[in-house]
């Protein structure tokens, strides 16, 4: 029984608390709710200055639909892979693209990604990516020097440059028959009725804690609306006696 | 009466409520205990208990093995096509010419496609008449596509029973059905595209009782309402004759019973359903409260990833469900669980999933099995809903027996039991309904801080989902100046529930990117589109729509219209659960007629306060319409190919929330009923209670 009660006088003390937190967002709150609603513009403000700066990888082509396939591109010395596409405002910050090295185990073998205005020969970008490193049959990464230039229509050509000798055949690039929004690929100077298996990588801004800060805002606004603002002016009234 | 005599009094009450409690409990238990004996474990008993395996050196005889051309479904002849193409393809880019080979296992005719098959016949001749409770289907390697019919044979060698064409579950490897009839042989009819012969096919007969505990609890709660719904009505009379003597008001909480018959209601669901998923996208749904359970690091088991892809085995039965289980168990190893990362932050369009995410970490905090931890995790959803609506309920100023009702639907059980953000959409909406009604009722209080924030809270915790629904917070909008201090307040807090509404209604088509999905797709609209329908441009449907309104309004109206008249008398639409099946138009006639019913009259009225004035009611008429337009035409918009003459994907349970303000718009206080308040009160309740209760043992109780 002693337990029962005590659990009960807790429980009341709790509910006396919550009745008295309650009662204080009674009208007479006076100037706490327009302060809050203030300090949450203030966040909001800070929130758009200051956005928080994040990679974003977009899946161009990585999987195949029922009854697709994949298949190799053999980047046969003097053999450019090019892939055509359109980053519209927005600088693309590398690529990540699907990799066959045929079971070989390069020492110095370079596979190049140059980046260049689309049909031209303004280079933006050279790129080069180590054969030696990562494992066979891997997503690689080729971020790209100046990125900052690499905006609009692009070509990026992908080519081989062997260093390690006649025993070192050629990788292989990964492609499917899905052709990508807008995008063209060609092989050895041939357009692919395909797009090569890669992911595009941006960055972008987000502002995380804008969506809830603006709800928050409006919602402590339409409450500060229904504040009397009395309490923390409230004249002293005087008694005549 | 001194203070002790009343106290003893009290107590000697309270004893007397609680034995007549333990004795309804003890007699429900026991006749409920008593018909799963009776009807459902004595027809096994009679038959005597029995199990055999039949093998094929063992009594399963070898009729015929030879190959037939079975015709292929739309499915597979889209599939092969697609393969020729690709391999068309793969020739062109090789360099190479193409040549089509033939596969002799097709052949082509009229225009249909056949695939050779190898039909093998096998038999099992019992000795004399065999009661056959369930038959299971055991084949260890199972090859692809892999079909069988069983057939019971009668003593002339008549068909006495036949299953549908089953495809044997191939993560499984084997197969139950329920029969439960007599026969003299069994027939068993494998198509597959390998001879089957080679392999160890066992067929296992058998007839064993075995009580069925989620049948008991059912029996033990139909009783319990009844009972309940017994004493409900005769407390209530006695109450209302003492009223009239005291004038002093006794209540029977309603918000009680509808607390405790929404959890067991959807509590029996959720035990029957398991881990079978019923709910219209169940997998996606399940996908984000798995991901929620989860900090950064989400690790997938095996089985979280076949659930994910909607790829799970289901059951039909309890043999079955114990397969199933078991399968599940053993790839629900997180030591080979696939890992993947995510982000902290909680988004917004995530949040509705918290009460699945919360409940599905408990279960794995107390290492529960995967199936038990898939329902914690749906209980979690029961919960929130259930308490949700409690407090709806509760608040409700008028009506509360229409609040109940309408939490009860069927519809709004099921969304509760298994993996849906509907849930959590329905009971903020019914929610912010009652308190917004509550609100334009009381017509000569200021309104308080604390009210806004529970109104528009709950506007926001219903519309986070589904962001829509937030024009329903539209007509606190034309809230009075006398609720205010002065004008200058009235206009501000307008402005800031217009600025909420036009929020929300900002990100339906520019999602907030708080993360680094779908930069792209997410800020344009040419590319935005439900990827669940072919055709559909969010731009090019608004540009359709643009270039010749009026052909558009036609279409909304046709649309509309046709639906309405569909969703108060078809088959189906809040008495749906979901692929488990949906009752019948008189249902939902007669639940259209209830709510009309409810909704225009009521018993006693002299005791509740006024409801919507004429002003809101026609604002109430103006919201229902113009959110029922916008909830057409986002369908529209994101769902239905461009330039589509119907509006495509619009179903029946969007218009739940629509439900409440619908009956408050119709109530009437000066229409009274001359019914006991009591009678009218079950009668309003029960009814959705008795839906489930059926809709439960027709659907979703397996044998």
């Amino acid at each position: 029984m002693k337990i029962r009660h005590q659990i009960y006088e807790v429980l009341q003390k709790v509910f006396r608390v919550i009745n008295t937190q309650t009662k204080r967002l009674n009208p007479d709150t006076g100037i706490l709710l327009p302060l809050m609603t203030l300090l949450l513009a203030i966040l909001l403000l800070v929130s758009f200055v200051v956005p928080k700066m994040v990679i974003d990888t977009i899946k161009v082509n990585t999987t195949e639909e029922e009854g697709d396939v994949e298949y190799p591109l053999l980047l046969e010395e003097g053999t450019f892979l090019v892939h055509q596409m359109n980053t519209e405002s927005r600088p693309l910050f590398g690529i990540q693209s699907a990799l066959f090295k045929n079971g070989i185990q390069y020492e110095k073998s370079i596979l190049h990604c140059d980046v260049y205005e689309a049909n031209t020969e303004i280079r933006l970008s050279s790129n080069q990516y180590q054969l030696s490193q990562g494992e066979d049959l891997q997503y690689i990464y080729i971020p790209f020097a100046d990125y900052e230039a690499c905006v609009g229509e692009l070509e990026i050509r992908f080519w081989y440059e062997n260093l390690d000798g006649e025993a070192a055949k050629p990788p292989s690039l990964l492609a499917n028959g899905r052709v990508f929004n807008e995008t063209r690929t060609f092989f050895a100077g041939e357009e692919l009725p395909g797009t090569i298996k890669c992911m595009y990588v941006h960055t972008h801004a987000t502002y995380p804690l804008v969506y809830d800060l603006r709800i928050l805002l409006v919602v402590f606004l339409a409450a500060s609306a229904t504040v009397t603002w009395k309490t923390p002016f409230r004249k002293k009234e005087v008694h005549h006696e | 009466m001194n203070r002790k005599a009343m106290q003893n009094s009290w107590i000697n009450k309270r004893r007397k409520y609680a034995m007549a409690g333990i004795v309804v409990f003890l007699l429900a238990g026991a006749l409920s205990l008593g018909i799963e004996l009776a009807f459902f474990q004595y027809p096994i008993l009679k038959e005597g208990e029995s199990q055999k395996t039949y093998t094929l050196h063992d009594n399963l005889q070898l009729l015929s093995e030879e190959e037939v051309w079975t015709e292929l479904s739309a499915e597979e002849q889209t599939t092969i096509e697609l393969e020729q193409e690709n391999e068309k393809l793969l020739a062109q880019v090789n360099g190479e010419t193409y040549s089509e080979e033939t596969d002799s296992n097709l052949k082509e005719e009229n225009g249909k496609l056949y695939r050779r098959r190898i039909e093998t016949k096998l038999e099992i001749l019992f000795e004399g008449k065999q009661y056959c409770g369930n038959v299971t289907l055991l084949m260890p390697q199972v090859v692809e596509n892999l079909t069988y019919t069983l057939a019971g044979i009668g003593p002339t060698s008549e068909i006495l029973w036949q299953s549908n064409l089953t495809e044997l579950d191939y993560r499984l490897a084997c197969d139950v059905l329920q029969i439960g009839k007599r026969f003299e042989k069994l027939q068993l009819t494998i198509y597959s595209s390998e001879k089957v012969t080679g392999q160890d096919i066992q067929v296992e007969v058998k007839n064993q009782s075995s009580i069925h505990w989620i049948r008991v609890c059912y029996f033990f709660v139909v009783m319990l309402i009844l009972s309940g719904a017994l004493l409900f009505i005769i407390k209530k009379l006695e109450q209302e004759k003492k009223k009239a003597i005291t004038g002093q008001e006794y209540g029977f909480q309603i918000e009680t019973i509808f607390f405790v018959a929404s959890l067991v209601l959807g509590l029996l669901l959720m035990l029957s359903n398991g881990t079978n998923l019923t709910g219209f996208d169940e997998h996606t749904h399940f996908a984000r409260a798995y991901a929620m359970s989860f900090d950064t690091t989400i690790e997938t088991t095996e089985s979280a990833m076949r659930m994910k892809a909607n790829d799970i085995p289901q059951f039909d039965n309890r043999e079955e469900r114990r397969l199933v289980e078991a399968y599940e168990e053993h790839n629900h190893d997180f030591s080979w669980a696939d890992i993947s990362t995510q982000s902290r932050f909680v988004t917004y369009s995530d949040r509705s999933y918290l009460p699945m995410g919360i409940f599905m970490r408990m279960g794995r905090a107390m290492s529960l099995s995967f199936a038990n931890m898939i329902m914690l995790a749906k209980f979690g959803n029961l919960l929130a809903y259930s308490l949700l609506g409690f407090l709806a309920v509760k608040f409700a100023l008028h009506k509360k027996e229409m609040v109940a009702a309408i939490a009860l639907l069927p519809n709004c059980i099921f969304a509760a039991s298994g993996f849906s953000y509907d849930a959590i959409v329905n009971g903020f909406l019914l929610l912010a309904v009652v308190l917004t009604v509550n609100l334009l009722s009381k017509t000569e209080s200021k309104i308080a801080p604390i009210t806004v924030f529970l109104i528009l809270g709950a506007y926001i915790g219903g519309s986070t989902a589904k962001p829509v629904y937030m024009i329903m917070a539209f007509i606190l909008v034309f809230l009075s100046d006398d609720r205010f201090l002065n004008k200058g307040k009235a206009w501000l807090f307008r402005f800031s529930v217009f600025a909420l509404v036009a929020l929300f209604l900002y990100v339906i088509f520019f999602p907030p990117i708080s993360t680094s999905a779908n930069y792209e797709l997410m800020g344009n609209l040419a590319y935005a589109g439900d990827r669940r329908n072919q055709g559909t441009s969010v731009l090019g449907q608004l540009t359709f729509i643009f270039q010749d309104p009026l052909r558009y309004s036609k279409i909304l109206l046709g649309m509309m219209g046709k639906d309405l008249v569909g969703y108060l008398m078809g088959p189906g639409t809040f008495f749906n659960y979901g692929y488990l099946g949906g009752l019948s138009w008189g249902w939902t006639l007669t639940g259209s007629l209830l709510l009309l019913f409810g909704s225009l009259s009521g018993p006693d009225f002299l005791n509740e306060q006024e409801g919507l004035g004429k002003k809101d009611k026609i604002l109430t008429a103006i919201m229902i319409f113009g959110l029922t337009a916008v909830i057409y035409t986002s369908m529209y918009v994101t769902y239905t190919p461009v330039g589509s003459a119907v509006i495509e994907g619009v179903q029946g349970r969007y218009f739940i929330p629509l439900l409440l303000p619908f009956v408050y718009l119709l109530s009437n206080k000066k229409r009274k009923l001359p019914v006991p308040k009591a009678i009218y009160q079950v009668f309003v309740i029960g009814f959705p209670i008795v839906a489930n209760l059926w809709m439960i043992y027709r659907f979703a109780l397996k044998p």
